[in-house]
């Protein structure tokens, strides 16, 4: 089986470690780490991944400018997008809300890996399935 | 009217006359005359004068005049005449005077009233009464004396002039005859007062007279005949009624500014207590975002533990679940901080309420069935928009929806949400600070209610529901935020939140928001209308 990439850009280094322990575990996933927000857009094109989770809130670059950035770049930008955000969300209404605001997918922080996963398969499926939403 | 007895013979009451009198009668007849007047005519008494004539008195070119006006005042029978004339006293002199006729009954009345020529002695005595007399009719104040018996003995001009009766009219007549009974009463002690304590005495009252309250301020004195005894009360009075208006208007003025200070003070302590509220809730802020990312790693961590083989450690299993138990309550405190730190700024649009219930019932379905709980929706068709945060709202009413679900926590019961309009009455006016959206008696408002089958609540635990961390759950079982922030949220609405409960029969809660006229330019007065296109 083909392992599904993943970039992880959160500048907490502790968090995108366990969240890499628990993704690679599966044996499903290969997980890069880039904590240094401003770095983000390099390794996207280096690593090619499959799928983005990026956090919200990060000194330099936040999670909003890197989708704008990567959203420029014709071979970046469909790369689907999951947002973390320790930030309450607008119209989050339950504990582990998992919002839609426009084409990107947030989770609040903290969530559970089940839940994880489950966000980042659904997305990578309906990315190969119709390579893009249609809406 | 005097009361002079028909029989001319008792006229004593001419020697109570402060000025010279003499009575006439048909022709000219002296019929008495006091000592006064015979000092200053020069004859030795009344009683000597009693055998003259009025033409005899006077000087013989004032005689024919003085016929003519004493005929016409007969013939009248009433009147009075105000002339002066030359009076011929027993000697032979000359006294020029200032005489008032007035026809009383049947005789007339002679009173001088002013003397020129030397006299001295009398005419002093004249002068000087009638320089007394001048003075009192200038005053502003009401002067009276009264006898022991409080019958009316002198008054001034400005005594006839409020009891709209002639002086000589009064004189002989009590309080009783002028004022209501229970004002002559007052007037009466007032008199008595004086009298025993034999000193000036300061009396404030309120009077009934032609049917209007007077206030009135009176100096009262003891008056002494000329051998010392006591033989009548003087008094000044002063009508203070307007005075009193005016304290009484200083006063009221001095309430209401009072009472707008007051409002002004709690106004500000209001704010102070915003503003605190404020940073508080910036700081909750802040530190949920900081708490919130050690927590979310924490959980990563535990949930890669999880997927450890269960015999490394036997008690691997339970640790790992109080620690998932531990980081999630955690997350919900700190959820629920956030959610109490909301936004001020609220977002307003144009919907109703049947609106918001559509919108939060897929949210309730899943409890609903999981719980067995029989949904009853009664909708009035007539509801008047509102302007809410819909967000903001049906983020209340789910917290309120499910928290209703979960206390009829032994399944099968009956969750009803009602939509309804009416008319406000019966709201105190502590309801709410007095502000210019608070809700008042006749506003049109909307009301929704949430109510269930559940155990209701506990009397004592009904007045600390709203507080902040007050719940009932067991530990670890919600943060007991929901309900402070459904009713923070809901006064940021300028709303009512309202729960009737009782135990054993169920809980009801009320949402009621006012509704919105069609007056375009009053609603606009909430920021960030949008028209909301259902």
């Amino acid at each position: 089986m083909v392992k599904k990439r993943i970039l992880l850009v959160d500048d907490e280094a502790g968090f995108t470690r366990l969240v890499k322990f628990n993704l690679e575990r599966t044996g499903k996933y290969e997980v890069k780490e880039v904590n240094q927000s401003t770095h983000a857009v390099q390794a996207a094109q280096i690593f090619d991944p499959d799928l983005i989770l990026l956090d919200v809130v990060m000194p330099g670059m936040d999670g909003g400018d890197v989708v704008a950035e990567l959203r420029k770049r014709p071979h970046l930008a469909p790369i689907p997008v999951i947002m973390l955000t320790a930030l309450v969300a607008k119209g989050e209404l339950s504990r582990n809300a998992v919002a839609e605001s426009g084409d990107l997918v947030m989770i609040g922080k903290p969530v559970d890996i089940v839940t994880l996963i489950h966000c980042i398969d659904e997305a990578l499926y309906f990315h190969e399935d119709g390579q893009g939403e249609s809406e | 009217m005097t009361k002079i007895p028909k029989q001319c013979g008792d006229l004593e009451w001419v020697e109570f006359m402060p000025s010279a009198v003499m009575v006439l009668g048909d022709g000219g007849r002296v019929l008495g005359a006091n000592q006064q007047m015979a000092d200053l005519l020069g004859r030795e008494s009344g009683e000597a004068m009693k055998k003259l004539k009025n033409d005899e008195l006077t000087v013989e070119e004032d005689r024919e005049c003085d016929v003519e006006d004493l005929q016409k005042l007969l013939e009248k029978g009433s009147g009075v005449y105000h002339k002066a004339k030359r009076y011929l006293r027993g000697n032979g002199e000359v006294v020029l005077a200032q005489v008032k006729g007035r026809v009383v009954e049947d005789f007339i009345v002679v009173e001088v009233v002013s003397v020129e020529g030397g006299h001295s002695g009398i005419s002093e005595l004249v002068q000087g009464y009638d320089l007394l007399h001048r003075i009192m009719d200038r005053s502003p104040f009401l002067i009276y004396t009264r006898d022991l018996k409080g019958r009316y003995v002198v008054v001034n001009k400005r005594y006839e002039e409020v009891f709209g009766i002639n002086r000589r009219d009064l004189e002989g007549m009590t309080p009783f005859e002028i004022l209501p009974k229970e004002s002559a009463e007052t007037v009466m002690n007032r008199d008595r007062a004086v009298l025993e304590a034999e000193k000036s005495l300061e009396f404030e009252e309120v009077l009934q007279f032609k049917g209007r309250e007077i206030h009135s301020l009176t100096w009262s004195f003891p008056i002494y005949d000329q051998s010392g005894g006591l033989c009548g009360v003087g008094g000044m009075s002063m009508d203070i009624s307007q005075r009193i208006e005016m304290e009484n208007k200083l006063k009221k003025a001095n309430k209401s500014i009072e009472s707008a200070y007051e409002e002004l003070r709690m106004t500000q302590l209001a704010l102070i207590q915003a503003e605190k509220m404020e940073s508080i809730g910036r700081l909750a802020a802040g530190v949920a975002h900081e708490v919130k990312n050690p927590l979310a790693m924490l959980l990563m961590g535990i949930d890669y533990l999880d997927g450890l083989p269960r015999d490394i450690d036997v008690n691997l299993e339970e640790i790992l679940k109080e620690m998932r138990t531990a980081v999630m309550r955690a997350e919900g405190i700190v959820h629920g901080l956030v959610d109490f730190s909301a936004q001020r700024q609220l977002e307003f649009s144009r919907v109703d309420m049947n609106f918001i219930v559509d919108s939060c019932l897929p949210f309730l379905r899943h409890e609903l069935t999981r719980d067995r709980i029989k949904l009853i929706v009664d909708q009035a068709d007539d509801l008047p928009d509102m302007m809410v945060d819909v967000q903001k709202f049906e983020q209340v009413v789910i917290n309120l929806a499910i928290n209703a679900i979960h206390a009829m926590v032994d399944g099968g019961g009956e969750l009803k949400l009602r939509t309804r309009w009416k008319v406000l009455k019966g709201m105190s006016s502590d309801d709410g600070r007095r502000t210019r959206e608070h809700l008042r008696n006749g506003d049109t408002v909307t009301v929704l209610e949430i109510e269930d089958t559940g155990p209701g609540i506990p009397k004592e635990n009904l007045s600390r529901v709203f507080d902040p961390f007050f719940t009932t759950k067991a530990t670890g079982e919600g943060t007991g935020l929901g309900l402070s922030i459904c009713k923070k949220i809901i006064e940021l609405h300028h709303g009512l939140i309202r729960i009737d409960s009782e135990e054993g029969r169920g809980t009801k809660i009320s949402l009621t928001i006012k509704a919105v006229t069609g007056d375009r330019k009053k609603d606009s007065e909430y920021q960030g209308v949008r028209d909301f296109e259902k």
